[in-house]
């Protein structure tokens, strides 16, 4: 994390890239893409994890929400007007999302997510899909500009949540947290969906933290720090999923919903994610959290979902589900090694190019979405491996060269 | 899908009901269960920012009109 010096840092270095408008001067900055930092999140320990809730308010009422240091100038006016809204009153902001957490969970197990804290944002929309053209254009284009205040939003309310649970008891089966893994459209989703209603009493938590794919599962020991400072336990769940065909997926829900994540992050979530959460599963501090049985990890790989299924409930949606972690707590030797980030990334702009024939082919406009999913992405282009900025450079002209 | 041997109570058997759960839940439920659940949710967050904005605590909108291309 940096001071802003510059806003006038020239941008727009890579073709196809909206030029860049820089923060406010003096305000903090992320750093994309850097060993704790995702592409479009948070430093993973913006937040004292011991801190209490109030003392984080504090902190985000002197030092602001950090803003990302590329965003264009639309972009930036959108994260400038959601940050100074937090700012302003940062107990409201919170309060605002420890009630949508339990909307999303529950009163008693309340479900603390990135995504849905974005739909306070007026322009963004409040329901599940958009209701205007006005709304899904906006939610394709500025994914980037409310990402970070929202991390910031869960996070907080999240610590609040953890101050509570920590007041009960010893051995309260609400004295622990369930915090979720995976990739983009991994099923990240499924396995909150289960906490909420497959288990019942059977395996009660007293929240859930249900990680963006975006945060390249960064937070996994801030969580458990800040849990531990509470005496509150942790299961980690675990997602594993082949990113070559699941672009697929979030273009499914970009059409749908408007919510579209970049091809760049996308890839990161699977590469990265699964590199730092081996990491995490083989750190010290998570190992001795297991040998005091404080903390556990599993993790399943649905395999690929059976279009049969659909037509016939006989069939298992996923017949190739597998735990990967039969017994005991996940090891990092249970997951499969990261996958190569520029295969990854040529399967997601395949599948975006095939996505943007056919809807061609369709009488179907498809640059919102191709802009979402590509022209966003290129903002990092200049960062990454050679290979990695052509891929995207490449495909970028073939979608939009005409 | 296999079944450890769990000690009651404990962390590790609350980690297995879940992976157990689903399982089960990826082996029955089809696209629309999952639609309708979702659905549920987003008309429980949508009701809750409703009440939210209505008590002034949701950002004011910043602009009328649709998004600059």
């Amino acid at each position: 994390m940096a001071r802003s010096a510059n806003p006038d840092r020239p941008g727009g270095a890579v073709a196809g890239a909206e030029p860049f408008s820089g923060a406010p001067p003096g305000v903090l900055v992320t750093a994309p893409g850097t060993a704790s930092t995702p592409l479009i999140g948070l430093h993973s320990d913006h937040f004292d994890p011991v801190s209490r809730g109030q003392a984080l308010r504090a902190q985000i009422a002197r030092e602001g929400i950090p803003r990302q240091p590329r965003l264009s100038a639309r972009e930036r006016e959108i994260e400038t007007a959601f940050a100074e809204w937090i700012e302003g009153d940062p107990s409201r902001a919170v309060e605002a999302a420890a009630r949508l957490a339990e909307a999303n969970g529950s009163p008693d197990q309340p479900i603390f997510e990135v995504d849905s804290i974005k739909r306070l944002v007026p322009e963004y929309g409040s329901d599940g899909k958009p209701s205007s053209d006005d709304e899904y254009l906006f939610r394709l284009e500025h994914n980037h500009a409310l990402h970070p205040a929202a991390v910031a939003l869960a996070r907080m309310a999240f610590i609040d949540r953890l101050d509570v649970l920590a007041t009960l008891p010893a051995g309260d089966p609400a004295k622990r947290v369930f915090v979720t893994n995976g990739g983009c459209a991994a099923g990240k989703g499924s396995l909150t969906e289960i906490v909420k209603n497959a288990l019942g009493d059977k395996a009660r938590f007293g929240a859930v933290w249900d990680a963006a794919g975006e945060g390249d599962a960064l937070e996994n020991a801030w969580v458990l720090r800040a849990a531990g400072a509470r005496d509150i336990d942790v299961v980690f769940g675990y997602a594993q999923a082949d990113p070559r065909t699941r672009y697929e997926g979030v273009l499914a829900r970009a059409e749908g919903t408007g919510r579209v994540v970049d091809v760049l992050t996308f890839v990161n979530s699977y590469a990265e994610g699964a590199r730092a959460f081996r990491a995490f599963l083989d750190s010290a501090e998570y190992r001795a959290a297991v040998a005091d049985g404080k903390a556990v990890a599993f993790g399943i790989d649905p395999g690929e979902f059976d279009m049969a299924s659909l037509k016939d409930r006989s069939k298992p949606a996923f017949p190739d589900l597998r735990n990967l972690n039969p017994s005991g707590s996940l090891r990092p030797e249970d997951m499969a090694p990261p996958p190569d980030k520029l295969a990854a990334l040529e399967a997601a702009l395949g599948i975006l190019e095939a996505y943007v024939a056919k809807a061609r082919e369709e009488g179907k406009d498809p640059l919102p979405v191709a802009r979402g999913a590509l022209g966003n992405a290129l903002k990092f282009a200049a960062d990454q491996p050679e290979a990695v900025g052509a891929a995207m450079q490449d495909s970028y002209e073939r979608i939009f060269g005409d | 899908m296999s079944k450890p041997e769990k000690v009651p109570g404990s962390l590790e058997q609350a980690a297995q009901e879940a992976a157990d759960a689903i399982a089960r839940h990826l082996a029955s439920d089809t696209a629309a269960d999952d639609a309708r659940r979702e659905a549920e949710r987003d008309a429980r967050i949508k009701a809750a920012i409703e009440k939210l904005a209505a008590e002034g605590k949701t950002p004011p909108p910043k602009r009328a009109g649709p998004t600059e291309d």
